[in-house]
């Protein structure tokens, strides 16, 4: 891997937070609106004297020009300065960092669980040779991807948080609080991985060194474990950023659920008494992880593909 | 172990999505025949019609009202009179779900015009005109990828007063990757097929091979695209709404329905997972539409 290919990927990293920071701001400052109303309260400010609305707007550059607004909050934004939570008043960087070891906790567990469950079911269904089995496997993705996470998150808090008392159904402490919610995470997640791995394994299998395997005797586990396996998995490595990068947008619905601390939790106060700045700071960093994620998948497919080894030597 | 074991296994993989389908059909090639959905296709397209009916037409289906309290009535369980229950206000449940259609379908409905607009427009363009354009509207449709669409639509309900039309926007503004990225794929794979070029050789104006020729070939696969969009919007617009950003309380909203069963999760079941079920069964429904319109032709 050439020190050129590395800088060239860490620069799109950098360029998709940036991207993802503008289009934030865009969306955020130019939807109809006055923000200044908009921070007086849930009525839209409409009660309140444009005294009021003045001082605020002078206060937090309202009055200034969009592009200088966005400029400056650039500028701010370089030397780690996000802004302050317009209700609290504390710094956006404080309550964002604060709040992310937790999610991170759930969305790594999620995340195993995810890749265990969804490459487990599209191994096993290839293996199994009963029917009825194997066919209720194969559709089980179908219908997983189909089923809200609230509703998976709700039915496992009333079987094993209220009727068997296996896990806490609420808290932020320790290993067993956080199964549950993970596994919110999980099961959507597992069912596109499955769908995705499935389709791969299908066409990987059909491939022509996979007849020669066989016709030189290997038996199936053989083939599926020593020669299909490993590149079936690409196509789920190159989508891991996305579904890493919805684990904590759906983070808001399990934290909300097992009222754990986190990401999730600080972005629906957030949204619920329109603070913007911590708003846009949960976005940016959202889409950081997104950015980090598959800044990580670029570097690592190398190691799993020898045929991205290439491209990485020659670009 | 032989080959014939594999084979056998691998077969079972791509026909056996439904569990009892009938054995799809095969033409000569291995493609699936469109002519002839199995049954599992006429009932979510049912279901689909009659969730459609209780949007357009709620109070054909039932006679009760959904939010007036009937103190009485509460919390009762799933019985002939309220198939769904009732809620903790006696509130009939299927009454509920059947005038939160409307809502549902209508921000569903919203934000995938919005996605096929500009998403095809911008697919339509970065194919036809290519070179640095090409590469600047397919590099935006890429960066979208990087904010999730339930975050999207939570940071612009922050922004705007109007939660459903602001998490509608959101989802289109979400959905407008893909379907610029099937239009672009299908514009290159038209133009450059032979038909264009005689159409080309005798004269034929670009708009006019765009209209008669691109167009009409990318409709399969965008109509598979955004009908499975539209069952992936649904889950969002019931995520938001069963995290508080969906309509105020008294109307009935499927998202918000479970949610105020939260309360009552140890002593009335019906309230969460009724509505939550509806809600799969509506997505499993556009999914399993989604797949039959897909173009079977693809190479796998």
């Amino acid at each position: 891997m050439s020190g050129g290919f590395i800088a060239r990927r860490i620069a799109q990293a950098v360029l998709v937070m940036w991207a993802a920071y503008t289009v934030v701001f865009v969306i955020l400052y130019l939807v109809p609106g006055d923000p200044a109303r908009l921070m007086l309260g849930i009525d839209g400010g409409a009660s309140a004297s444009e005294e009021q609305l003045d001082a605020i707007r002078t206060e937090y550059g309202f009055d200034q020009p969009l592009v200088v607004q966005y400029l400056d909050n650039l500028v701010k934004l370089l030397s780690g300065d996000l802004g302050q939570s317009r209700s609290s008043g504390v710094s956006v960087w404080t309550i964002v960092t604060d709040a992310l070891p937790n999610t991170v906790a759930l969305a790594a567990l999620g995340l195993l669980f995810a890749v265990a469950l969804g490459t487990g079911v599209v191994l096993l269904s290839a293996q199994i040779r009963t029917r009825w089995l194997q066919q209720l496997l194969t559709s089980l993705p179908a219908v997983g991807v189909s089923i809200p996470g609230f509703w998976v998150g709700l039915l496992l808090l009333q079987f094993l948080s209220f009727q068997l008392h296996v896990f806490p159904a609420a808290g932020s402490d320790g290993l067993s609080s956080l199964i549950l919610p993970a596994l919110v995470l999980a099961l959507p997640a597992s069912a596109v991985i499955a769908q995705i791995f499935g389709q791969s394994l299908r066409s990987t299998l059909s491939e022509p060194y996979v007849d020669t395997a066989r016709a030189k005797g290997a038996g199936r586990a053989r083939i599926i474990y020593g020669h299909a396996f490993r590149n079936a998995l690409l196509p789920v490595v190159a989508v891991l950023g996305t579904i890493v990068g919805a684990m904590f947008a759906n983070a808001a619905v399990a934290e909300t659920i097992f009222a754990r601390n986190g990401i999730g939790q600080v972005m629906v106060a957030a949204v619920t008494s329109k603070d913007i700045p911590v708003v846009q700071g949960v976005v940016l960093v959202v889409a950081g992880i997104y950015a980090l994620t598959t800044l990580a998948v670029d570097l690592l497919s190398p190691v799993i593909d020898p045929r991205a080894r290439m491209v990485a030597t020659t670009s | 172990m032989t080959s014939a074991d594999i084979g056998l296994g691998t077969a079972g993989l791509e026909e056996s999505v439904e569990p009892g389908a009938p054995e799809p059909d095969h033409d000569t090639d291995g493609r699936r025949s469109r002519r002839l959905p199995s049954w599992g296709f006429w009932v979510a397209a049912a279901i689909l019609l009659i969730v459609l009916a209780w949007a357009l037409a709620p109070s054909l289906f039932t006679s009760a009202d959904p939010v007036t309290a009937v103190p009485v009535d509460r919390l009762q369980a799933p019985s002939g009179a309220h198939p769904f229950g009732t809620d903790e206000l006696g509130r009939d449940q299927l009454t509920r779900v059947v005038h939160g259609a409307r809502a549902t379908l209508l921000a569903a409905g919203l934000a995938v015009v919005i996605a096929l607009v500009v998403g095809t427009f911008l697919g339509l363009v970065a194919g036809t005109v290519g070179g640095w354009l090409d590469d600047v509207i397919m590099r935006v449709v890429d960066l979208l990828l990087a904010v999730p669409a339930l975050l999207l639509a939570m940071a612009l309900v922050a922004a705007m007063s109007n939660a459903g039309l602001a998490t509608s926007i959101a989802l289109g503004i979400a959905g407008i990757g893909a379907i610029a990225r099937v239009m672009r794929a299908s514009v290159l794979k038209v133009r450059s097929s032979m038909y264009v070029d005689a159409a080309r050789s005798i004269g034929a104006r670009s708009s006019s091979i765009m209209v008669k020729h691109v167009l009409p070939n990318s409709i399969g696969p965008i109509l598979a695209m955004i009908v499975t969009e539209f069952g992936q919007f649904i889950l969002t617009i019931a995520a938001m709404s069963f995290l508080g950003f969906g309509a105020p309380p008294p109307d009935p909203e499927w998202g918000a329905m479970v949610e105020s069963g939260r309360e009552f999760l140890t002593v009335a079941w019906w309230m969460t997972s009724l509505p939550a079920a509806m809600i799969a069964v509506v997505v499993l429904s556009s999914n399993r539409i989604a797949q039959q319109l897909e173009p079977k032709s693809r190479i796998s």
